[in-house]
C-alpha cells in the first residue's frame, strides 16, 4: 500500500468523525499552542535583553560595594555597603597598576526632587565624570555631556535622560533651560538618546558632575580610604583583557581595603558578559521548565490519541477483517492506523502552531499598546520542532493500537459484531 | 482448481479440542459452480475460510491452482486472496462513509495498481451499477450493496469467487437477480463456490456438497 493511499484513507477516517477527532486533537493542540507562544515570547524577551546588554557598553566591568553572596550575584549588595571610594577609582585608573583598564568612571547615586517650570518629580541623580559617557555608551540626543572643566569646577550642570526630559519639558528643548534639583539651580546642557529595552530606568535619570553632586546634593561621606561612592564602571582595553582587568581591579581593591589572604572581598567585580551569561542561564532554565510543561501536555495528548485509536480499532474490527480478506497485509493495516494517528496528531499540532501564532501576535499588539513593543515572530525551528514532535507523538501513541489492529485474525474480525 | 486432501481443522478451546473439519477431500474444477449446504455447526464456514486462504488446515493438503497453500506465509496468503479470490459476504461488508466506487477500488490499493478509478468504474458497470458509483452504501438498497460487493470481488479478475450466504439478507426477488448474476459470471469462466442453507439457492448451482459434523455427507 502506498503512503499516499494511507494518507488519503487516514484523512477520510479522521474527517468522518469530526467531533471526536477534534476533541482528540485538543490535547496536542493546546500543548503545542502553549509551547509555541511561550517559547516565542521568551525568545523575543531574550533578544531584547541581549540588545540591552549590548547597548550598555562594550567591554564593561562593574565594580560594586559589598560581597557577592546572593544567588546569581545580582540584586543584594548594590548600594548598601559603603566600601568603595573615589580614591579606589583613581587607583584603578592608574595605568601602572592596571594596564588592562582603558577608562574608569566612578558613580555616586542619590535621589532628588527635580523641578522645571510647573513640573515636579523625583528622580535618580548620578554624579559622574566625563568618562562615564564613553564607558557606558551614552549617546546624546542634543547638547553635550559633562566636561572636564564641569567636573573640576563643580559646575551646576545636568544632562537629562530622554524620558525625564520629556516629562519635564514636553516637546520643548530642555538645553540651556534651568531645573532645580532639591532647590538648587542647575543648567541643562544635554539630553540623552533613549536606551530603551530592559533598562528603561536609565532614561529616567539625570547626570551631573560627580564633584557637584558630592558637594551639593549628598551629605559628604568618607571612609578610612576616602570619599564614598556607589559604583565604578570600568572599560577594559579590549574583549581579551576583560579577565585580566578584573584581576587587576581585584588586586588593587584588596590591597587598598587591607583584605588579608583568605578573607572575602568587600566588593564585587562583575563583567557585562558574566551578567548576560547569568541572564542566558536564567532563560535556559525558563526554557527547560517550558519544555517540561510541553512534555507533560504532549504526553497527555498522546494518551488521548492512543485511547481513541484503541476505540477506533475495536469499532472498525470488521473493516480490518474485510481489508485483510481482500489482500491487506499486516504491514498495510499497521501503516494505515499509524498514518491515521500521526495525521490526527499533526493536524492538532498544525492548528496549535496557528493558535500559538495568534497568541504571540496578540501579546505583541497589546504590549505595543502599553509602550513595550517587541517583534512578534515564531522562529522556524520552533515550528518545525513542534510539528515534528506532533508526528512523533502520533506515531508513538498509535503504535500499540496499530499493532493490535494488524494482529487481528481476519476470520474473527469479519465475524465481529 | 481446488484440491483438498484429507483436510482436518481442530480448534483449541482452552483445554478441549473441537474438530470443525474431519478429513475433507474435495475437488472443484475450473469453471464449476458449486454450493455447500449444511446445518449450522456443520463446518461449512470453516471449509470456506480454508478455501479462501483466510485460515490454514491443521492437517491435510490444499492446492489452489496447483499452489501448495500450506507452505505460504501470511503475506503470501494475503497476496493470493488479493489476486485469485473474490469474497462475497452475507452482510456485504462494504466500508460505510465511502462511495461505491471507492469500495470497489479497495483491493487495488493493496497491490498499488494504476488507473484504479477507471477499472473500478468498469467493474461497477459490469454489475449494472455505473449510475450509483458516487453513492454511499447507506444510500443503496440491499441488492445494490451486494452488487457493489460483487464488483469489488471482480476487480482483480479472480479465478475463484467465494460467497458466504450471499442472499441471506436479501428478499426473494433480489436473491434471484443476484444468483442470475453469479450464473452469468460463471458462464464467463469464473469458478464459484457458495455457502447457503437454502435449497432453492443451491438449485442454481451445478453441484451441491452437503456437510454434516465436519464431514461431507453427500456430493454431487
Amino acid at each position: 500500500m502506498k503512503l499516499w493511499d494511507c494518507f488519503i484513507t487516514a484523512l477520510r477516517a479522521v474527517s468522518s468523525n469530526k467531533l471526536r477527532s477534534g476533541l482528540t486533537m485538543l490535547g496536542i493542540l493546546i500543548g503545542v499552542a502553549a509551547v509555541i507562544s511561550m517559547v516565542s515570547l521568551t525568545r523575543a524577551e531574550q533578544t531584547m535583553m541581549t540588545e540591552s546588554f549590548e547597548s550598555l557598553g562594550a567591554n564593561l566591568i562593574y565594580v560594586m560595594p559589598g560581597a557577592s553572596s546572593t544567588m546569581f550575584g545580582m540584586g543584594g549588595p548594590l548600594g548598601t555597603a559603603q566600601t568603595l571610594t573615589l580614591e579606589d577609582a583613581e587607583a584603578i585608573s592608574d595605568s601602572r597598576n592596571a594596564p588592562s583598564v582603558a577608562m574608569v568612571a566612578p558613580v555616586i547615586e542619590t535621589s532628588a526632587q527635580v523641578v522645571a517650570g510647573g513640573e515636579n518629580l523625583g528622580a535618580r541623580i548620578a554624579g559622574v565624570t566625563p568618562e562615564y559617557q564613553y564607558v557606558n555608551n551614552l549617546v546624546l540626543a542634543e547638547g553635550s555631556f559633562i566636561t572636564k572643566p564641569d567636573y573640576t569646577g563643580r559646575s551646576r550642570v545636568v544632562v537629562l535622560g530622554s524620558q525625564l526630559a520629556q516629562e519635564l519639558f514636553g516637546l520643548r528643548s530642555p538645553v540651556n533651560q534651568t531645573v532645580r534639583l532639591d532647590g538648587r539651580q542647575f543648567k541643562v546642557i544635554g539630553v540623552l538618546e533613549s536606551k530603551g529595552g530592559a533598562f528603561g530606568l536609565e532614561d529616567l535619570m539625570a547626570y551631573a558632575p560627580l564633584s557637584t553632586v558630592q558637594s551639593t546634593l549628598t551629605v559628604q561621606r568618607t571612609s578610612s580610604t576616602g570619599h564614598t561612592i556607589q559604583a565604578i564602571s570600568v572599560q577594559a582595553r579590549s574583549e581579551e583583557t576583560i579577565d585580566s582587568a578584573k584581576a587587576e581591579i581585584t588586586d588593587i581593591l584588596r590591597q587598598r581595603h587591607h583584605i588579608r589572604e583568605g578573607e572575602d572581598d568587600d566588593f564585587t567585580v562583575m563583567s557585562m558578559d558574566a551578567i548576560s551569561g547569568i541572564a542566558d542561564q536564567m532563560y535556559g532554565m525558563i526554557e527547560l521548565v517550558l519544555g517540561a510543561i510541553a512534555g507533560i501536555s504532549l504526553l497527555v495528548g498522546g494518551i488521548g490519541i492512543m485511547n481513541i485509536m484503541l476505540v477506533s480499532v475495536t469499532e472498525r474490527t470488521r473493516e480490518i477483517g474485510l481489508r485483510k480478506a481482500v489482500g491487506a497485509k499486516r504491514r498495510d493495516i499497521l501503516t494505515q492506523f499509524l498514518t491515521e494517528s500521526a495525521t490526527l496528531s499533526l493536524c492538532g499540532g498544525a492548528v496549535g502552531v496557528a493558535l500559538g501564532w495568534i497568541v504571540v501576535k496578540l501579546a505583541s499588539a497589546i504590549s505595543a499598546n502599553l509602550g513595550f513593543p517587541f517583534p512578534a515572530m515564531i522562529p522556524g525551528d520552533v515550528i518545525a520542532l513542534a510539528l515534528g514532535v506532533s508526528i512523533f507523538v502520533g506515531l508513538a501513541s498509535g503504535l500499540y493500537p496499530a499493532i493490535r489492529a494488524a494482529r487481528l485474525n481476519p476470520i474473527e474480525a469479519l465475524r465481529h459484531e | 482448481m481446488i484440491e483438498l486432501d484429507n483436510i482436518t481443522k481442530v480448534y483449541k478451546m482452552g483445554r478441549t479440542e473441537l474438530a470443525a473439519l474431519r478429513g475433507i477431500s474435495l475437488r472443484v474444477e475450473q469453471g464449476e459452480m458449486v454450493s455447500i449446504i449444511g446445518p449450522s455447526g456443520s463446518g461449512k464456514s470453516t471449509l470456506m475460510n480454508i478455501i479462501g486462504c483466510l485460515d490454514k488446515p491443521t492437517l491435510g493438503q490444499y492446492r489452489l491452482e496447483g499452489i501448495e497453500v500450506n507452505m505460504l506465509n501470511d503475506n503470501e496468503l494475503a497476496q493470493i486472496r488479493n489476486r485469485k479470490i473474490g469474497f462475497i459476504f452475507q452482510s456485504f461488508n462494504l466500508l460505510p462513509r465511502t462511495t461505491a466506487l471507492a469500495n470497489v477500488e479497495l483491493p487495488l490499493i493493496y497491490i498499488g495498481a494504476g488507473n484504479r478509478r477507471q477499472r473500478a468504474s468498469q467493474a461497477l458497470e459490469s454489475v449494472g451499477l455505473a449510475h450509483r458509483a458516487k453513492h454511499r452504501p447507506s444510500e443503496l438498497a440491499g441488492g445494490e450493496q451486494q452488487r457493489v460487493a460483487i464488483a469489488r470481488a471482480l476487480i482483480n479478475n479472480p479465478s475463484l469467487i467465494l460467497a458466504d450466504e450471499p442472499t441471506g439478507n436479501l428478499d426473494t426477488q433480489t436473491s434471484k437477480e443476484i444468483m442470475l448474476l453469479f450464473k452469468q459470471l460463471n458462464q464467463q469462466g469464473i469458478t464459484i463456490v457458495l455457502v447457503t442453507h437454502e435449497a432453492d439457492i443451491a438449485a442454481y448451482t451445478q453441484r451441491t456438497i452437503r456437510m454434516r459434523d465436519g464431514q461431507i455427507e453427500a456430493s454431487g
